[in-house]
């Protein structure tokens, strides 16, 4: 359901914050992590580990993708799309929660 | 300040010799 709402127009207006048992660490200027609820080992690379920084604590997406589009080269539909596709991913490996706003 | 550049971010999911041998 919380998926859904993450591909739903309002997508932007919903919080996210990283999920409690992922232990993170740079590596070569990319995220490499491990998370104890799947087992598995990740790498989020240099933009996906920008992206779990900033959501370190609790942060509506619409004011997550100013601040990427603010950083980065990118147009900041383009941002958008692709942030929430990697949001999407990282929710389907339970590596983040989803709240409404 | 110059803006850093854009590379579409994909979650890759690592096995474990990758991770601690390369």
């Amino acid at each position: 359901m919380i998926e859904a709402g993450l591909t739903s127009g309002h997508d932007t207006e919903q919080i996210v914050v990283r999920a409690e048992g992922n232990m993170a660490s740079d590596m070569n200027g990319e995220k490499v992590m491990f998370s104890t609820r799947t087992g598995k080992y990740y790498n989020l690379g240099a933009v996906g580990g920008r992206i779990w920084d900033l959501i370190a604590e609790p942060i509506d997406i619409g004011r997550l993708v100013d601040t990427l589009a603010s950083e980065y080269e990118v147009e900041r539909e383009m941002c958008e799309r692709e942030a929430l596709a990697f949001l999407r991913q990282m929710y389907r490996e339970s590596l983040i929660e989803v709240r409404p706003s | 300040m110059a803006k850093q550049q854009w590379q579409t971010p994909e979650l890759e999911t690592l096995n474990v010799s990758e991770t601690m041998y390369g």
